[in-house]
């Protein structure tokens, strides 16, 4: 599936894009994405990619949260 | 009743529906409301944990329904009650629709370009060698040294502009639409997404690899075919 590798392994390369399709697009429910953080997976840790994905995780939860709050 | 949301589709036929397992091992099924389908599997927690187990469930029971049907992926962490993802779909109906239908037969191609950094690492120097000359800097250099940042930063945003515009025309004769799904800010990494009929793929690779023979300075990483995640988002 991943086309190009000069710059890490094939099978990094597949999950990062992976993760990247399935943690930071697709459809969104309004507060309905309750993903917990805490339990991220070691292996994702440390790549660009990865923590923008969970940025946006952890931006959703706020915005969750503070809906939470305000009702 | 809670449950864990994958995808959407008005193509998939309750026969054809093959039983594959989901997130905690739940079996994925599926319910239906106005001709629109979710495919789910029951998960009575309130949350889901970002492993790498779950994320693989989910890619894969989404990867399998593509196979033969259009969808509308739902991004990783969708938990909601049955009743209210049926209101949901009952409510937005026309823009799902309108979402499958420009989805159709199409897959997703990605790439990403990395975009050379001698911008960054010239200024990199420059800053360190500043800062072993005098080590307490004085608010006028500080001030400096925030404008050069940002310089830096919109010459970084202009030039993966450029390259985003350059791309997606080379690429428009294979793809029926396009979006930036991430410009540049700190890092030197541009994504670009395609939307692509199936039969035009291999014209998409060549096209692509033609783009990329035009500037070899840049790094590609490509990946696809993706079901449309990028193109499943109802606001856009």
């Amino acid at each position: 599936m991943i086309e190009d590798l000069d710059l890490l392994e094939q099978s990094e390369l597949s999950l990062l894009e992976t993760l990247d399709h399935v943690l930071t697009r697709g459809l969104v429910i309004a507060g309905e994405i309750t993903i917990s953080v805490a339990d991220v997976d070691l292996i994702f840790v440390g790549l660009n990619v990865v923590l923008t994905s969970v940025e946006t995780a952890r931006e959703i939860i706020g915005a969750r949260g503070r809906k939470e709050e305000g009702e | 009743m809670r449950v864990y949301a994958y995808c959407l589709s008005d193509e998939i036929e309750e026969g054809e529906f093959e039983v594959i397992s989901g997130v905690a091992g739940a079996t994925a099924r599926l319910i239906e409301t106005e001709g629109i389908v979710s495919v789910v599997s029951n998960f009575p927690e309130n949350s889901i944990a970002v492993t790498r187990e779950n994320v693989l469930a989910h890619e894969r029971v989404v990867r399998n329904i593509f196979r033969k049907a259009s969808l509308l992926p739902f991004r990783f962490g969708t938990v909601i009650a049955d009743a209210r993802l049926l209101d949901f779909i009952s409510s937005q109906k026309s823009t799902l629709s309108d979402q499958l239908e420009r989805v159709r037969g199409s897959v997703e191609m990605s790439v990403k370009v990395v975009l050379p950094d001698e911008v960054n690492a010239s200024e990199a120097l420059q800053t360190k060698s500043g800062e072993e000359e005098d080590r307490t800097v004085s608010g006028t250099e500080y001030l400096k040294r925030k404008r050069r940042e940002i310089l830096v930063d919109e010459e970084i945003r202009e030039r993966a502009g450029e390259t985003a515009r350059w791309l997606t025309e080379k690429l428009q004769g294979a793809a029926s639409d396009s979006v930036v799904t991430a410009l540049p800010s700190g890092s030197t990494v541009l994504a670009i997404s395609f939307l692509v009929r199936r039969e035009r793929a291999d014209e998409y690779r060549k096209l692509l690899n033609r783009a990329r023979a035009e500037r070899p300075g840049l790094h590609f990483l490509t990946s696809g075919p993706w079901p449309p995640y990028s193109f499943s988002n109802i606001n856009s």
